[in-house]
Formats: structure tokens, sequence, C-alpha cells
């Protein structure tokens, strides 16, 4: 007999929808209560579900009972307090039982509110930084430790941050509906960046998988929204939907079907999707307009070159070259210039590389960045040096987060030894 | 509900009841722990329900009552239990002893999150009593 079984992400993805839907429901000044009822659900469920049978609709129980302690709670606070006569209203909406056609259309409601409430996460009440640190933590699922990793931070951090950004929230008692037009623009870089995050988080997931298939749809889905957008018909938005585009079409190839992770060296390009590659081409030439270069005009032409070569070995390294460069003296980051480095040891060899990464060996933000390690490990092995190639792998070895990144790390160590 | 046809009672085993008791177990776990801590209880209930032990379950909400009346009669009620080990549902399994049932209830995998099981042997009616009752109740035609 078999038992149902919830996808992995099934806990984070529904939690998740469940504080976007509580939010807008409840406004922004909501927020804890909405990631405390989500939590709550989720245990009632932990604690029923083993001894009932798992519900026919899971996801539907969960929203329907988070939605029942937010009532709850809502209703003590207004005999408390009777006030914020405007909640009134929100609660007589939200006290309508939950019908299955609802629940039907619960997805394209959870899909128009996410993406609103992504703005209102970006609201300039909030910190710049903390900016998509917020939408990320509470409407992406995100961990404290994935997000952490994501912007090259510590968790005690970001946690702080978080804590910040939800004082913020509530103090400037933001209104979960939008401004029109003009009253997003100065929230539109901060939500790119979120989309840009949640696609990296699913193109690099830091756990188990190596590739979370349901983050980068979810990124490309709400990047096709927003440029549909008045306010999201932008050159850049534009540009970041190319970029996830490109290398949305280069996912399947990523994985060995052994689940091993391969190298842009090793894909099988018959494998790349044309169609998104295309489609990417298409908002790439709608980016090419107004007054500004931004780093994803830049990144998607990185991503177009890789993606317009037939194979590795005829892949334009001079032009990648040159686009990095230009990437360098927009955003001068260690990372950044760890990517140029990488691609000048394409296209003048590995002594190139290494003379290039060997001027930022002092760059904290690499110290303990695996990838640094793994670019001097593969110039090293280039050039035949076998023992500064196991020490590099050996400290890549001691950064990286485990997972198939790890296992790939790792079968490069057996090799060498 | 779990109807278990799978079960086999024989003379040998015992019916035992399962409270599962802490009403606030789990709590401060992270998605993906409640996750792991679900799929592990459910295979738990399934591999109990699957060897034929498992007659009966089912969660109670906690909104409950506590009836009682003081020395002078007068009723009381209310939620009165303490949350740390109020009932939150019961099993009903079949065992051949409460070793065995023990055993058993030692193996759930959410023990570590607060969950903890009273284990209670359910007393068997005694047989030629309840084939006196039946006689009683149903007289055969």
């Amino acid at each position: 007999l078999a038992i149902a079984r919830l996808s992995d992400d099934f806990f984070r993805r529904e939690s998740a929808r469940i504080v976007s839907q509580l939010v807008s429901a409840f406004g922004p000044s909501h927020l804890q209560l909405a990631e405390d009822v989500a939590q709550e659900a989720m245990l009632k469920a932990l604690r029923t579900w083993p001894l009932s049978g798992m519900p026919e609709n899971p996801g539907g129980w969960l929203a329907q009972t988070a939605k029942n302690l937010a009532l709850d709670t809502l209703r003590r606070d207004q005999l408390l307090k009777r006030k914020q006569i405007d909640m009134f209203g929100s609660v007589h909406r939200w006290s309508a039982p939950v019908h299955e056609r609802d629940l039907d259309h619960v997805g394209e409601q959870v899909e128009d509110s996410m993406l609103r409430m992504m703005f209102v996460c970006c609201h300039p009440a909030v910190p710049e930084h903390s900016r998509p640190v917020l939408a990320l933590k509470t409407l992406c699922g995100f961990g404290t430790r994935e997000v952490a990793l994501a912007l090259f931070s510590s968790e005690a951090a970001i946690a702080k941050r978080l804590t910040r950004a939800k004082e913020a929230l509530a103090e400037a008692d933001v209104p979960a509906e939008l401004p029109l037009g003009e009253g997003l623009d100065d929230r539109l870089d901060a939500v790119l960046t979120t989309l840009y995050l949640l696609f990296n988080e699913g193109y690099k997931a830091t756990g188990e998988q190596l590739i979370k298939a349901d983050l980068c749809a979810e990124a490309i889905r709400l990047a096709r929204l927003l440029v549909g957008m008045p306010f999201g018909d932008v050159p850049r938005a534009h540009a970041l939907l190319a970029l996830i585009l490109f290398n949305a079409a280069r996912l399947s190839s990523r994985t060995a079907d052994d689940g091993r992770m391969l190298l842009l060296r090793d894909q099988d390009r018959s494998l790349w999707n044309r169609q998104m590659i295309e489609e990417g081409q298409r908002h790439l030439a709608r980016s090419a307009c107004g007054t500004k270069l931004d780093a994803y005009h830049l990144q998607a032409a990185i991503a177009a070159t890789h993606c317009s070569a037939e194979s590795f070995e005829t892949t334009n390294w001079a032009q990648i070259v040159q686009l990095y460069d230009l990437l360098v003296s927009l955003e001068p980051t260690a990372i950044t210039r760890l990517n140029r480095a990488v691609a000048r040891g394409m296209q003048e060899g590995p002594e190139a590389g290494l003379a290039e990464l060997s001027q930022l060996e002092t760059a904290n933000a690499l110290q303990n960045y695996y990838l640094f390690h793994a670019a001097k490990a593969e110039f090293h092995s280039m050039l035949g040096e076998t023992e500064q190639a196991r020490s590099a792998w050996q400290r890549a070895l001691e950064s990286v987060p485990s997972g198939p990144e790890r296992s790939f790390i790792e079968s490069h160590l057996t090799k060498i030894s | 509900m779990y109807n278990s046809p799978m079960a086999v009672p024989t003379n040998k085993t015992q019916e035992f009841l399962f409270l599962m008791r802490g009403a606030q177990w789990g709590g401060g776990l992270s998605p993906q722990e409640a996750q792991n801590g679900l799929d592990a209880m459910m295979n738990w209930v399934e591999d109990l329900r699957q060897q034929g032990h498992l007659t009966a379950g089912q969660p109670l909400s906690f909104e409950g009552i506590l009836v009682s009346a003081d020395r002078q009669g007068t009723l009381m009620d209310g939620p009165f239990v303490e949350t740390k080990e109020a009932v939150g549902g019961y099993l009903i399994v079949r065992a051949e002893s409460l070793e065995q049932a023990r055993a058993f209830a030692a193996q759930c995998p959410v023990l570590k999150y607060g969950l903890f099981i009273e284990v209670r042997p359910i007393i068997p009616q005694c047989s030629i009593a309840s084939e006196l009752t039946g006689e009683l109740l149903y007289p055969q035609v």
C-alpha cells in the first residue's frame, strides 16, 4: 500500500503561500501574525495527519487552518482594543468558508498576490538592504541560512536585518494596496534583486538537490508577469528576464542521469531549450534601449554568448572577457572579478587565469567561497600542477555546503589522489 | 479513521490504547524538520497498520471541556488539562504484551520533539460474560 507523500518542499512552499495571502488580506503590519499562524497550521498538520490520514487537499487544509487561526487571533485582539475598524471588513471577507471552488482558484490568486506582496516588502520604509531579505524569507520560503548564503552574509546579520525590516513595516503601517505607476519606481530595483536571487537559489540550490526547478519556474513566471505590466516594462527588467531565460534554458543539461553535476564543458548542448533561448534573445533585444547600462544587461549578454556557441571549444571567450571588463567597472566586487578571471583563463590560458586569481587572494568575500578555490584547482590541474590543485580542491571542500556540488569536489579530489 | 482489514486478531493479542500526549510538541520546528517529522510519523503509523497491529486511530481537538463537580455537587467545566500533557489523539494498537506495545511506542519517531505516549492495556471483556450478554441481548432464534 503506497501512502500519500508530499513533495519535499511542501511545507515551505505552502507556508510562503499562506503568508503572502494573509498579508495581502490583513496588511503588512500583520506579517508576524501571518508567519505565526502559518507555522502553527503546519505543526497542527504534523500532529494530526499521522493519526487521521492525509486530507484530500493538504494545501487547502493548511490554508483554511491558518486562516481560522488568524481570525481567532484578530477577533481576540479586537475585543481587547476595539479599534482598527478597517479590520472588520477584512475579517468579514475572510470569515466566509473556503469553498472547493475557491480552492481551485487559490493558485491564481496567489500568483497575482505574490508579485504584489514583493512590491509591498520592497516598500521604501524598509531599509534598502533588508528589502530582498524580507521578500525572500517571508514570501519565497527561504530559510535564514539560504538567504545568508545567497547574499554572502552571516545568518546572524540576516536575522538582524529581518527583524529591522519587520519593525519598519509595522511602524509605517504599510497598506497592502499598491500605489499606481510612478510610486512603484523606487521599489522596482529591490523586486528585481529578489527575482534574481530567487532564480539563483533554484539554479544553484543550497540543499541536497542541485536544481530546484520550482524556484526557477516561479522566478520566470513572476519576471514575465512583471515585464508585462506598465511599470515593469523597462530595459533592465527585460534584461533580467533574458538572463534568467538563458540560464533556465540550460538547466536540464546541468545534471547527469545519476544526479551528478556537469560543467558547461561536459553538457549536452542539444538538450538546451531553444525556445527559451529565443525568448531570451527577444527580451535582450527589447532591453537594448534607454540610456542606462545595467549589470543585468551585461550578465544577460554573457549568458547569450554561451547559449549561441555551438560547442564549448567555439565559445567566444574574447567577447565574454570584454563583457566582464564592463561588468567589473560597473560592479567592482570580488565575485565579478572572480568570474572575469575564469573567463580570462579560458581565453588566454590557465597562467593568465591564475595570475588574475592571485590578485584576489586577499579579498575577504572569497576566503570561504568554494568556487574561488575550485577555479584555482582547475587552472592548476590544466597546468599539470597536481600538488597545488589538490590543496586548492581541499580548500574548496572545506567551504562547500553539502549536496551535489560537494560530491563534485570530492570526486575531483579522489581523481587526483 | 483507520479501518484495518489486515488486522488479524488472535487469542494471543490484546488491545492497547496509545494516548498521544503533549499538545505543544514540535514547537519551533523549521518547515523542513516538520516535513521530515511528518514523513517519519506517517511511516511509523503505516508500518503498524500494514503489520496488522493498528485497529483504530484519530486525532482529538484541543478545544474541549472538562466536566466535574465540586463537593457541593456544583457542576464546573473548563479546559483545565495542562496543555503540556493534553491528549492530542489516540491509536488502538494490538500487541502480544505490554512489553511489545511499549516497544512499538518507543519506535515513534517524533518522541524527540516532545510528544509522549501513554500506553494503557484495554481490559478485555471476560469471554463467558460476553457470550452470556450476547445471548441475552440477541437471543438466537
